[in-house]
């Protein structure tokens, strides 16, 4: 038993110096690579078993959880996860302290390791009594969260105006372009669900296109537009967040983060944002720490949830993807599995110092327009590599979407119609008749 | 409250109801009107009322030409002028905007022991009013005497600096002149006569869908608009509850301020388990046992909530501050809850 948890951890300790390297490339999702492993493994069982296969990409998503940030901070590239991330993290990053906020989230990523550990004899209780009591009720609780993120917007605006119409209209310029995107975005989630035009042998990577084009191109041709400047960045030998603060952090990135891993498409970023509204939390750090905490959580959580004994949840695409091909068997998998979890998210914490200095000493050696630039020549050439001329077609008319937010001041989570509205659809049944209605079916 | 804990109440509201809870499970979004009702009396006025209302007296200060001294002057006349003329004036007072990122920030004092308005300059701040660091510039500060008695306010300094400025309306009351901090909110909105309002609307609306829980739909709306209004109760300022009946604002209960973290976090998770439980309540199979449900998981909250009275009890008997400062630093609470979101 000695041997084979070392050779598991092994597997797991690998998937997770992987994970981070795949980390640091933006847009680059754990999943795209992910699935070519499943694929690969599948056809080849006689190599890998399953339970050292499930370890690898155990690893694989603690480095990537720990490590996105780093893309997302340095480089403005983010995705549904880090969405959150990215405008606390650079204005950190104008004020000399990018490296500091990607400590702060590597700190909220070990206190999602610790609220994992402490959970683990309890989860199977509570998730899977949970899970049986709102499975009917999933379609009308991600209508709440959708009614929720649309109606807690409020205006930006409107101060100026002649007359009272005139200023309600500045006021609903912005709140209408929320909404707009979120419908839009909602629409092109149809598209993708019932009519993609990426081709179906790379099916897995269907909403990565969708993802780049509506989060991580907007940001990086705002940061390549404005030719933003990076100030001497400041490596600090300590952080400015108390043991109080941090422990806000977690909290709140906790509830928002185990919420994430066990609903269906309600990401980490959106999680972390509902739990912070509901522990009323202010400070910067406190968010940033919170958002590291929901974000490792989330995909963290939902793996975990896979390995729960006999509930075994199967949400995120990891799991997903996995199910496929494997069952995780008995509760010392379960254990082993969350002692790995620590194991590779410890490591991948010091990692996540090493590779934030390594993107410091870029941002400061390197013209951040370039940076940008380079970025955006990866972002697009990734998405025709993992989904062709198709996948480019998709990202084109994401963009626009997700410019709409930049140039109204309204919020980018909105984007996140693309997952919300197909899938709140399609689990109150109503999905095939909205395609209908568009023509897709 | 904070506008996530008034919307989960509206939800949790609806579950109560178990004919709505087993349409839900068939598919229904009967149970999303709750968390509407719960969140539109703060809709109506942070999205539409703020910006229906006419300013009298416009502050609308420039950056590089702040002039502190006229904009006290402009207030403190204001005031005596409601003080001369006994009509209600409406003073509103705008940001200054420097940047996609960064706001100019200024503050202002009503000083009712000495009788002044002060307003002075601050830092350049971002939209998550971090100061930037060295923007603080030496300004002279404004001061302007008013000549006319004031009813005791919100005495400390109130910043001006992101998204909307805040509008306050000075009234003639009993003598003096009362500095009633964002009237618009909590008026009309948050009454009796809105919650039968949005009832009705749901009521037709699912009547006109064709569908037999039209009562209820009517019933969770009301009842999700009356829990608001209610959870507001529990503060300083309460609401004008019987509008049309009545013109002023109430005073709350004075239990607790808008912003508080812990009072929302309760609400917000007794309201989760309140969800979750009728949810299985109202299940073929009931899988909850409410002893350990409530005797049990739900502790924590009463705990959190017990230590947070016996620290605002303590807090309060160390200092006394006027009802009606109490009341408007509890609207400052709440505008800046818009602005935080």
């Amino acid at each position: 038993m000695n041997t084979e948890i070392l050779t598991l951890a092994l597997y797991a300790l690998a998937g997770a110096l992987l994970a981070s390297l795949l980390a640091l490339i933006p847009a680059l999702h754990v999943y795209n690579i992910a699935g070519i492993f499943i694929l690969l493994a599948a056809s080849a069982q006689q190599f890998i078993g399953g339970n050292e296969l499930a370890m690898l990409l155990l690893g694989m998503i603690v480095g990537y959880a720990m490590l996105n940030t780093v893309s997302a901070i340095f480089l403005g590239a983010p995705d549904d996860s880090t969405i959150f991330i990215v405008l606390p993290g650079q204005k950190y990053l104008l004020m000399s302290r990018g490296y500091e906020a990607a400590v702060l989230t590597g700190i909220g990523g070990l206190g999602g390791i610790a609220i994992l550990i402490a959970l683990s004899p309890i989860a199977e209780t509570i998730f899977g009594t949970l899970r049986s009591i709102v499975l009917p009720h999933l379609h009308w609780i991600l209508a709440v969260i959708i009614v929720y993120m649309l109606m807690a917007e409020w205006p930006k605006g409107g101060d100026r105006g002649a007359t009272g119409l005139a200023r309600l209209w500045d006021a609903w310029k912005g709140l209408g372009a929320g909404i707009l995107t979120f419908v839009l975005s909602g629409i092109l989630g149809i598209v993708l669900m019932y009519s993609s035009p990426v081709p179906t042998d790379r099916a897995f990577q269907n909403l990565l296109p969708a993802f780049v084009g509506l989060f991580a191109v907007p940001w990086v041709m705002d940061n390549v537009l404005s030719g933003a400047q990076i100030p001497t960045q400041h490596i600090a030998k300590t952080f400015d967040a108390p043991p109080s603060m941090i422990a806000r952090g977690v909290f709140s990135g906790a509830l928002g983060g185990l919420f994430a891993a066990f609903f269906p498409v309600v990401t980490g970023g959106v999680g972390g944002y509902l739990a912070g509204h509901a522990t009323a939390q202010r400070d910067d750090r406190v968010f940033i720490i919170s958002q590291g905490t929901s974000k490792f959580l989330y995909y963290v959580g939902a793996f975990w949830l896979f390995f729960l004994p006999t509930a075994r949840i199967v949400k995120g695409g990891m799991s997903g993807m996995l199910a496929t091909i494997y069952t995780p068997t008995g509760p010392d998998l379960y254990y082993v599995s969350v002692g790995l979890i620590a194991v590779c998210g410890v490591m991948s914490f010091f990692l996540l110092l090493l590779y934030s200095r390594a993107a410091v000493w870029l941002v400061q050696k390197v013209n951040y327009r370039y940076i940008s630039l380079a970025t955006l020549f990866l972002l697009v050439g990734l998405v025709y590599f993992f989904t062709g001329l198709g996948g480019l077609a998709v990202m084109l008319v994401a963009i626009p979407i997700g410019w709409l937010p930049v140039l109204w001041g309204s919020r980018r989570m909105n984007c996140l119609g693309v997952l919300l509205v197909p899938i709140t659809l399609n689990l109150a049944g109503l999905g095939p008749t909205v395609a209908q209605w568009l023509g897709l079916i | 409250m904070k506008g996530i804990s008034h919307f989960i109440t509206g939800v949790a509201v609806g579950t109560f109801f178990p004919d709505a809870v087993r349409a839900a499970a068939d598919g229904s979004f009967i149970l999303v009107l709750g968390g509407i009702g719960g969140i539109l009396p703060d809709t109506i006025d942070f999205k539409f009322a703020r910006f229906l209302e006419e300013p009298d007296i416009l502050i609308d200060p420039h950056p590089e030409r702040f002039e502190a001294q006229k904009i006290a002057d402009e207030i403190a006349a204001g005031i005596d002028r409601v003080g001369a003329t006994h009509k209600k004036q409406i003073l509103k007072c705008n940001t200054m905007r420097l940047g996609p990122d960064w706001w100019q920030q200024y503050s202002l004092k009503f000083d009712t022991q000495k009788s002044e308005v002060v307003v002075k300059l601050g830092p350049i701040v971002n939209t998550s009013q971090m100061p930037l660091p060295e923007s603080e510039r030496e300004w002279p500060e404004g001061r302007a005497t008013i000549h006319t008695p004031l009813l005791p306010t919100y005495g400390e300094f109130m910043t001006v600096d992101i998204f909307s400025g805040p509008s306050f309306a000075l009234e003639w009351r009993n003598g003096r002149v009362e500095i009633d901090f964002i009237p618009w909110h909590r008026q009309y909105s948050h009454s009796i006569f809105m919650a039968l309002l949005f009832g009705l609307i749901c009521g037709g609306l699912f009547f006109l869908l064709g569908s037999s829980l039209y009562v209820t739909a009517g019933l969770i709306g009301a009842f999700a608009v009356m829990a608001h209004v209610l959870e507001d109760q529990l503060g300083y300022l309460g609401s004008n509850l019987f509008w049309p009946l009545t013109k002023v604002r109430s005073t709350g209960m004075k239990l607790i301020h808008a912003g508080d973290a812990i009072p929302n976090f309760f609400t917000v998770g007794t309201s989760c388990m309140l969800i979750i439980f009728n949810l299985d309540r109202f299940s073929p199979q009931p899988l909850i046992d409410p002893l350990v449900y409530w005797g049990v998981l739900w502790l924590p909250f009463p705990i959190m909530l017990v230590y947070f009275f016996v620290r605002k009890f303590r807090a309060d008997m160390l200092k006394r501050i006027p009802l009606l400062a109490q009341q408007e630093g509890d609207l400052v609470a709440e505008t800046q809850e818009v602005v935080d979101a």
